[in-house]
């Protein structure tokens, strides 16, 4: 037979849900909750300084600020916690998949023969805890682009050759997923 | 490869691109510098030959020369499979662009275009970086050669890289123009169509830009000519309250929106006077304009959805605005739009037919969106609104100001029917999908087209299970909001399916 076009049942499709999750490298979660802090010891600054010009000239207010403060910090560390455990990658024969965010939870899928290319860059931060961020391009547009941050150097390096060889050849030539 | 072609070697531009590239220095200037002028009009002490004189006819000396130096430093040319353009005069500048990025060639006709009988041209080029690449004025015939060149060389340049053979034909016989069975005028915008589509234009919008630009002019004016309008106009209305004066706006309120009106009608003449739309062998073409003939091309492989909408006057009128997204770099997704801005039945159904050939010969199977999308339309549109509405107009029209609370039961009753009306149907080949409580939006999409699906599930839709399935494709994406989660799974499962194992080209 030259073209086979037999029915494939729907419930036999390959699904996305039941994807075992790649999770980011442990150092990430560290960089985040690193960066949290960082960010509320800024805002803690900005109290210190308040706290001794007072303007509004009202003793409780700073201690209403720095209660504020200090539920804010507990939140946004909670989330740096959570946004790690949310976010993992998977690399399917056909297709890469990303899952992020705690509020909005979203799985987005690009199709290797979609890519135009991919590439990795690294921060100063990333840089020094080994990690870079994995990026692929669509025709899309920015929106439709995938991110994938907080990757252990060597890992993303291999994603990258993998889905390189991926865009250029035939899914079914080119190296297995295990293999990587 | 023939390099037969006059554009191997480095060309200018016709002579006439002088004049437009003056134009285009001296209308920058004008935004730049109209309020010096003015200023300079307006309070001029003496009318002798002063400084100011001089400075202006420098000045106008040197964009003339600027001009000149533009005009002759600025050459295009195709290279090794590359579409160069080198110009600059002090700061150079070359740009290549590989033939096989080149997207569409599109010709703008303006007055002075048509007087000289030249074209500007503009070259889309997809990508990432906006290497937008533009002609001031080519002659037409050497436009048309230079647009049958870029595609003659871009297929050669595709063919030696995919390998595949190229028909004898096409290679042979560049002037021969193949004419399919179904090419030729599908639409002529009529007179009466022209007036429907203009009265069917969003007027409120006019009255916006119209009011900004109309304060903003008067700040610069007063600003410039040290003049009080607000002062000017009591002495004219001879009144001296402010109050009063309130009244008078609000009174001038419906001049200003007959204004508009008038501005909206004469822009849509303006654009879209003697409308037409052909069926060419590569796909669609648009000719519109009345002083600026603007001519836009869509190539049929390059369209990634096409999108159809329709408000409840045009849907009176029985016509609908059809959009046509194709394949572009973000940056000139906007400029290169191809739509009518008002057609009919039949002319949608050849769209679509192009498009899709296969819509009608598939079982369609339809779904709704989930109630909860009501709710939150409803969250969004209603409450708040009408609450700011109460508290501004309290202090002035007192309890009536409660009336505002009736807009809860219009945000109620169009929130829902929003929500009933949400239909969006999958096939085997494609999605089709329609939404909108008053003005209505409908897209045809193929699944081949779609570059990365995405499910999103929000906090809110978390406990009801819900989630929003978005198709992203070249030209934007397409978004179904709040349906079973199961569902959205499936299809994006089945969506990954077919666009992995189909071969066929999305662009």
């Amino acid at each position: 037979m030259i073209f086979e076009n037999a029915q494939v049942p729907i419930t036999e499709l390959p699904s996305v849900e039941e994807v075992a999750w790649t999770p980011l490298s442990p150092s990430y979660r560290a960089v985040e909750i690193i960066a949290t802090c960082l960010l509320f010891g800024f805002f803690l600054i900005g109290w210190v300084v308040f706290y001794f010009i007072n303007p509004f000239k009202l003793s409780w207010l700073p201690w209403v600020l720095f209660a504020v403060w200090g539920g804010l910090f507990g939140l946004a560390l909670r989330a740096a916690f959570r946004r790690y455990a949310a976010e993992g990658y998977a690399l399917r024969q056909h297709d890469i998949l990303h899952k992020h965010g705690i509020w909005w939870r979203t799985v987005t899928a690009i199709p290797y023969n979609r890519m135009q290319h991919c590439e990795i860059s690294r921060g100063p931060v990333e840089g020094a805890f080994g990690l870079a961020t994995l990026r692929v391009f669509t025709a899309g547009g920015s929106s439709s682009d995938l991110s994938i941050e907080g990757l252990p150097v060597a890992e993303a390096q291999r994603v990258k050759e993998f889905i390189t060889k991926r865009i250029g050849g035939d899914a079914d030539e080119a190296v297995p997923v295990d293999e990587i | 490869m023939t390099e037969a072609h006059p554009f191997s070697k480095p060309t200018r531009q016709s002579s006439a691109a002088i004049i437009f590239i003056l134009g285009g220095v001296l209308k920058m200037l004008l935004r730049q510098l109209w309020v010096v002028i003015l200023v300079f009009v307006f309070n001029r002490k003496s009318q002798s030959f002063d400084g100011y004189t001089l400075f202006f006819i420098g000045l106008a000396g040197v964009t003339a020369l600027m001009s000149l130096l533009n005009y002759f430093n600025l050459f295009f040319y195709i290279k090794n499979g590359e579409l160069v353009l080198e110009k600059g005069v002090l700061r150079k500048s070359k740009i290549n662009v590989p033939l096989d990025r080149v997207q569409t060639v599109n010709f703008r006709q303006n007055i002075l275009h048509q007087i000289f009988n030249v074209v500007a041209v503009d070259i889309d080029t997809a990508g990432s970086a906006s290497k937008e690449f533009s002609l001031h004025a080519l002659s037409k015939p050497q436009a048309e050669l230079l647009r049958e060149v870029l595609g003659r060389r871009q297929k050669e340049v595709r063919s030696s890289t995919t390998g595949s053979a190229q028909s004898e034909a096409e290679t042979q016989h560049p002037d021969h123009q193949p004419t399919t069975a179904n090419s030729g005028l599908l639409f002529k915008l009529t007179p009466l169509d022209l007036l429907k589509i203009g009265i069917s234009q969003n007027h409120l919008r006019t009255a916006g830009i119209l009011l900004v630009f109309s304060l903003s002019f008067a700040d610069d004016v007063e600003q410039a000519l040290g003049l009080d309008f607000e002062k000017k106009m009591q002495w004219w209305l001879g009144t001296t309250s402010s109050t009063d004066l309130l009244w008078m706006l609000l009174m001038a309120l419906p001049f200003f929106l007959v204004a508009s009106f008038v501005v909206t009608l004469f822009r849509t003449v303006l654009q879209y006077f003697d409308l037409r739309f052909w069926r060419t062998e590569r796909g669609f073409k648009i000719v519109s304009g009345l002083f600026t003939r603007q001519e836009v091309s869509a190539v049929l492989s390059k369209i990634q959805f096409v999108q159809w909408e329709t408000s409840p006057l045009l849907r009176w009128f029985g016509m609908m605005k059809v959009r046509l997204p194709q394949a572009a770099s973000v940056e000139v997704r906007g400029k290169l739009m191809v739509g009518l801005p008002g057609c009919y039945e039949p002319q949608l159904a050849a769209v679509r037919a192009a498009y899709f050939p296969e819509e009608n010969d598939q079982t369609w199977e339809e779904h709704g969106v989930d109630w909860f999308l009501a709710w939150i339309r409803f969250l969004k549109i209603g409450p708040l609104p009408a609450l700011l509405l109460v508290y501004f107009t309290w202090s002035w029209m007192g309890k009536w100001a409660l009336l505002w609370l009736a807009w809860l039961a219009l945000a109620a009753w169009l929130s829902s029917r929003y929500q009933r009306t949400w239909r969006w149907e999958v096939s085997d080949e494609g999605l089709r999908a329609e939404w909108g409580s008053l003005n209505r939006t409908g897209v045809l999409l193929q699944w081949h087209k779609v570059q990365a699906v995405s499910l999103r599930r929000g906090f809110f839709s978390e406990k009801s299970k819900l989630a929003r399935l978005t198709l992203y494709t070249a030209a934007g994406a397409v978004s179904i909001p709040f349906i079973p989660i199961e569902k959205a799974q499936a299809v994006q499962d089945f969506v990954l399916y077919k666009v992995e194992r189909d071969k066929r080209e999305w662009m």
